[in-house]
């Protein structure tokens, strides 16, 4: 049975047509038909690698393309890169929005992994950070326009710890809330399940390596409510401050 | 329904050829001729796997330097049975 | 310029290859913008199909097909906004299996019970119906001829059916899948008040101090009104919510006060609330004193079980018969008692006693009970299927009212017992119109003569046309079935075989027995559909004119925008249409005919439908531009007729309806509409025109205007875990899914977000069973056993000992192993408690 939802989920995706609508505009001029199915059929560049990938570099280093990772994920969402994707070939990988990591609590991809490419060490999967989710389009996003969506959220394996809701008045009605999703990178193992589901018809919410996801503070800068909660103190003692004067009466 | 967009490039002086032979093919229909050679041209068809011998067909006329897919819509209409393609998904 | 979509699309082709080989086709880009999408598209008002909140929506149609809807911005509801399934409700009418044609089940071109679908003509689908019908009518008589019903019908379906059944075939056999929903919340809003439905509206949202939540996931089961919630909790700092539920829900989320008690200790907390406002003295004596009784009800009432089960024997205030024939007592019986009496009986509900029974912790409990004693909080309490759905739902429903009425804290803005509902038409057609085995239009009662001379008059009938015996309700038309003591049987607009409990045992049997001939009218072919003999396809939502009246008292009116597919026809044109089969003289007998001699060699059609105050309002007052298949079928604007004769039993009754075009031109008003204003608040004088200057607070639904508090006991629940059977099942729904997933699971990106029902378990409880997420298990009661995976993670945090199945997925029925105890007052079930064990499938 696991053979045959394998040789059906490869064949899904060389199916050429299933990406409904290409446009591929002037781009494409002068490829023939044969260049052209190829062309169609690549990755979006949203591959994502398993639970415990280290860097890619010393991914790529590691990875002996053995496939065994592929072969033991339960949920068979892992899949080789092939000849003329542009993924090394041979690597494992899979795509949020056809099928996401499933966060086994047996981590047997990590398990099957014979050279360290999955860092063994793994042995939490909500400790995995395969990406990270980002709410790319607040413009489309139902929860954003105020509509009670929720299903990002909903599907998170670690709902209200990687996606929260933030509640916001919705100033145009007036009486009601929004629900804003917001994930947490701290917590998001970027497993992909939110981009699976979201309704839209292209998802708002994507899941994408962590380096094109996350922003950096200057090296130069600290919070400063943040440096006081760690110190459990003002950073520096001693300051005081002296009374205002008011009229009598007023506080 | 499903129906593409396509950028054919014929070989200088066959277009003339090349437009009277797509015109036989059923649910393709030829919208311009460029006088370098290069016709707009759509297909209409029910399902992928038509679509696909169809190409192949368009490919094998001689003058055919060759063509690019532009646009590709498919959809089930109400009028049609559903086809193993959902909706545009 | 009209374009197909197709040639549409072809454009949108060849304009794409043109710009990228450079060439310009003169007047495509011209077609293309004529054509763009929006432009064509005629917008109308409707209601949202699903649930019981009743959002505004505007329905977009194109070329006779609903292309596109959106939150009506207008609407005083939802301003626009609409959930995950009302955001997809253009896709609803259009999967793609909808029932295009009537099927029965056939072997060589004959009807057997065995046989395989076959399609047929209506005229071939009444046929057979007529004969089984006619058939079990001269064999048993009325009784063994029955209809389910629906909350989800339109107001004037519900009349239509009501009619035909009670008056027409002359049988109350008729109860609406709202039985399984708010039958509790109905018998307690008649035991306290002695009239149906709640007396604030959701106004009560932006004037409360603190909420209460009682078994009642508001996050996800109503999720615009959570918003709005959400808002108010937001915006006014000292607005507190408390959440009772028996698992930790999406709703725990925003609650200052989290209380997770052990299933059926509702009952013992709220006479802990009781008891604590009188031992704080917090009680409001003057409003105590003018406004309400006290009473003491039976308590030894049994579980609406079979009569045989061990439970029933035992039970001496049950109702059923008993050796000598008589009834054992009335479950809905109290005695009055004093202030005093209540005081002593509320008192052994102590905070040390309650804290053990319940699980929860004494501080909670106090903080709780403080924000009803508190005179300066303002508290609304919101409650749905938790409550509903209870071996004890009536006394429940009459216990919040208690904790409301002991502190006057009632009937003004803020301050409020409020029953959320399920259904998008549980209060405007199933309660309302008088779809129940009981009940007749506006709260009347098939048991109370004067009701029913009442209904006689209006409907012009001769007098005893309408039994007196109340007919059979849901669970018992399932065991009457599987007796085969009902052999007609009609579903309409419901899936009742995936919703209702005990499939295993006592549904599927009785709609399999070979005694009986099932009719199910459906869109789609749900599991109850493909469980009859005859299948009739239904037009569904904005494919009829319709009204729907949700849980504010709020009635909205929507308008026919498009074509029913194939031979699909509303349930009102079904109903009524069948009726023409029937002579009076069949229906009726001749003692009947001898007093209304003018009817005779008429067909109940003519008598009930086309009667000369319906047949009045003609098609000349149907909108224009607008579709009404039935009106153009029978030659009269049958809804408005229905509408119309139907509203004089509410109008100067405290139901008053607007005008029937009135309702076509607003949002929904809320009734009683008096002097062409709505009603917010029931029952105080200034927002109430039936309370009189200087009554101050009239409770009028009783005849000396005071509202009753009853003392009720704490009882165990009908089934409890035990060791084999050893983990609390629960059942309910998601925010996703509505009911049993006939629409939402047809859309696509709905089954995508939420696929498949698992069965949510402590994370300990499933390392006890040396079970994992995702394994598959199997899930066993004493009634059957159901397939499914592990979830421990994610919106629902169960308790240990607890487990909860969602029972919208048609491939995981988990109404197999429900129990079919009831109310024995409401005779709702408890869909909320059975005993369960879980093993590795």
């Amino acid at each position: 049975m696991q053979d045959e939802g394998k040789i059906k989920a490869t064949a899904r995706r060389q199916f050429l047509f299933d990406t409904a609508k290409i446009a591929c505009g002037v781009g494409m001029l002068g490829l023939g038909v044969g260049l052209y199915a190829k062309q169609a059929r690549a990755l979006p560049p949203t591959a994502i690698r398993p639970p415990g990938a280290r860097a890619e570099p010393q991914f790529l280093g590691a990875c002996i393309r053995c496939g065994m990772c592929v072969r033991d994920c339960p949920y068979q969402i892992l899949d080789l890169a092939k000849l003329e994707q542009d993924i090394a070939t041979g690597t494992p990988y899979f795509v949020a929005r056809s099928g996401p990591c499933e966060m086994c609590e047996d981590i047997p991809c990590v398990k099957a992994c014979p050279t360290g490419a999955l860092d063994p060490k793994l042995t939490d999967i909500n400790q995995a950070r395969m990406g990270l989710a980002v709410l790319v389009d607040q413009e489309t996003c139902l929860n954003f326009l105020g509509l009670r969506c929720d299903v990002c959220y909903s599907v998170c394996p670690l709902i209200d710890k990687a996606i929260t809701l933030e509640l916001q008045r919705n100033p145009r009605t007036g009486k009601h809330a929004r629900f804003i999703p917001t994930v947490h990178s701290d917590q998001c193992t970027g497993c992909g399940k939110c981009e699976k589901a979201c309704v839209l018809e292209t998802a708002a919410i994507r899941v994408l390596p962590r380096h094109l996801a996350k922003g950096e503070l200057g090296q130069h800068y600290r919070l400063g409510w943040e440096e006081q909660k760690k110190a459990g103190k003002p950073l520096v003692e001693g300051i005081i401050d002296l009374p205002d004067r008011m009229p009598e009466g007023v506080k | 329904m499903n129906i593409t967009g396509l950028l054919v490039h014929a070989k200088s002086g066959c277009a003339e050829n090349v437009r009277m032979r797509f015109a036989e093919l059923p649910g393709v229909e030829v919208h311009a001729t460029r006088s370098d050679g290069q016709l707009v041209v759509t297909v209409e068809k029910n399902d992928d796997r038509e679509m696909m011998q169809t190409f192949e067909q368009l490919n094998a006329i001689p003058g055919v330097h060759a063509t690019t897919l532009v646009y590709h819509h498919s959809e089930t209409l109400d009028d049609e049975s559903p086809s193993e393609t959902e909706n545009r998904s | 310029m009209n374009m197909t979509r197709r040639e549409f699309i072809k454009s949108s082709a060849i304009a794409a290859t043109a710009t990228a080989a450079g060439v310009t086709i003169p007047g495509l880009t011209e077609a293309l913008a004529a054509a763009a999408p929006d432009k064509s598209i005629r917008w109308d008002k409707g209601v949202c199909r699903f649930c019981g909140v009743g959002c505004g929506v505007l329905v977009g149609v194109k070329d006779g097909r609903v292309v596109a809807t959106q939150g009506d911005p207008d609407a005083p509801v939802n301003r626009g906004l609409l959930c995950i399934k009302g955001y997809f409700l253009a896709k609803i009418q259009y999967g793609k299996d909808r029932l295009t044609t009537p099927l029965l089940r056939m072997k060589d071109g004959k009807f057997d019970k065995q046989g395989e679908f076959t399609p047929v003509s209506w005229k071939q689908a009444f046929d057979i119906m007529e004969e089984k019908c006619k058939a079990a009518l001269k064999a048993k008589g009325p009784t063994s001829v029955g209809m389910f019903a629906s909350g989800q019908w339109t107001t004037w379906e519900g009349i239509a059916a009501a009619k035909f059944m009670k008056a027409g075939l002359r049988s109350n056999n008729i109860d609406p899948n709202a039985r399984h929903c708010m039958a509790s919340a109905v018998a307690g809003f008649i035991r306290t008040f002695g009239i149906d439905e709640p007396m604030g509206c959701y106004d009560d949202l932006e004037h409360a101090d603190a909420f209460v939540l009682w078994g009642a996931n508001m996050a996800e089961m109503h999720p615009i009104l959570w918003s709005r919630l959400t808002d108010r909790r937001l915006t006014a700092k000292h607005v507190k919510v408390a959440v009772l539920s028996t698992f930790s829900n999406r709703s725990c989320e925003l609650a200052d006060l989290e209380v997770i008690f052990k299933p059926q200790t509702d009952l013992a907390i709220m006479n802990y609330i009781c008891n604590y406002i009188i031992q704080s003295g917090s009680v409001n004596e003057e409003f105590v004193k003018k406004h309400v009784n006290f009473m003491k009800g039976v308590t030894d009432i049994g579980y609406g079980l079979r009569p045989n089960h061990p439970l029933e024997q035992v039970a001496n205030n049950n109702g059923y018969p008993s050796a000598d024939g008589k009834p054992k007592g009335d479950p809905n019986a109290a005695s009055p008692i004093t202030f005093d009496e209540f005081k002593q009986f509320v008192s052994e509900y102590t905070a040390d006693k309650v804290s053990e029974l319940s699980g929860v912790p004494k501080d909670k409990l106090e903080a709780l009970a403080k924000l009803y004693a508190d005179p300066k909080v303002k508290v609304t309490s919101y409650w749905s299927m938790g409550f509903n759905q209870h071996t004890r739902g009536t006394w429940v429903n009459n216990m919040i009212y208690n904790c409301h009425l002991l502190v006057g804290k009632i009937s003004e803005p803020g301050n409020g017992p409020f029953s959320l509902t399920g259904q998008p038409s549980a209060c405007g057609t199933a309660r309302e119109v008088g779809t129940f085995a009981h009940r007749l239009p506006a709260d009347l009662v098939v048991m109370n003569p004067k009701h029913r001379e009442i209904a006689e008059q209006i409907w012009k009938l001769p007098a005893g046309t309408i039994p007196g015996q109340i007919g059979l309700h849901a669970v018992a038309q399932d065991r009457a079935l599987k007796d085969g003591r009902l052999n007609f049987y009609w579903t309409l607009c419901t899936n009742n075989m995936q919703a209702g409990p005990n499939m295993n045992q006592e549904r599927y049997p009785g709609f399999r027995n070979p005694e009986n001939f099932i009719v199910v009218s459906d869109a789609y072919p749900t599991v109850t559909a493909l469980a009859a003999d005859l299948i009739l396809p239904a037009a569904m939502w904005t494919e009829k004119e319709g009204a729907y009246g949700n849980a504010e008292r709020r009635m909205q009116f929507w308008r026919q925008q498009v074509k029913a597919p194939g031979e699909a026809k509303s349930d009102l044109w079904q109903i009524v249409e069948f009726s023409k089969r029937f002579k009076v003289e069949e229906a009726w007998g001749e003692e009947l005919v001898a007093k209304m001699p003018e009817v005779r060699g008429k067909t109940l059609f003519d008598v009930l439908f086309a009667n000369d105050e319906i047949k009045k309002h003609s098609l000349k007052d149907l909108q224009k531009g607008f579709e009404n298949d039935e009106s153009k079928h029978f030659g009269f604007y049958l809804q408005k007729g229905l509408f119309e004769e139907y509203a004089r039993f509410g109008r100067g009754k405290a139901h008053d309806l607007a005008p029937f075009d009135t309702h076509h031109q607003t949002r929904g008003l809320r009734w009683p509409v008096v002097d062409g204003k709505e009603t917010l608040w029931r029952f105080r004088e200034g927002y109430d025109p039936y309370v009189k200057k200087g009554e101050g607070i009239r409770f009028y639904g009783k005849p000396d205007g005071k509202a009753v508090i009853f003392a009720l006991p704490y009882q165990p629940p009908a089934e409890s875990p035990d060791a084999e059977y050893d983990l609390w099942l629960s059942t309910g729904r998601v925010l996703e899914h509505w009911h049993t997933g006939t629409m939402t699971r047809r859309v696509p990106e709905l089954y995508r977000a939420f696929p498949d029902a698992w069965v949510w378990m402590n994370p300990k409880d499933a390392a006890k069973r040396g079970l994992k997420r995702g394994d598959a298990v199997k899930l066993v009661s004493r009634r059957g056993e159901v397939v499914t995976k592990v979830e421990t993670r994610g919106r629902n945090k169960m308790p240990e000992g607890m487990v909860f199945v969602p029972f919208f997925d048609e491939s995981r029925l988990v109404n197999k192993l429900t129990l079919d105890a009831t109310c024995p007052i409401s005779k709702e079930t408890d869909f909320k408690k059975c005993a369960v064990k879980i093993v590795k499938a």
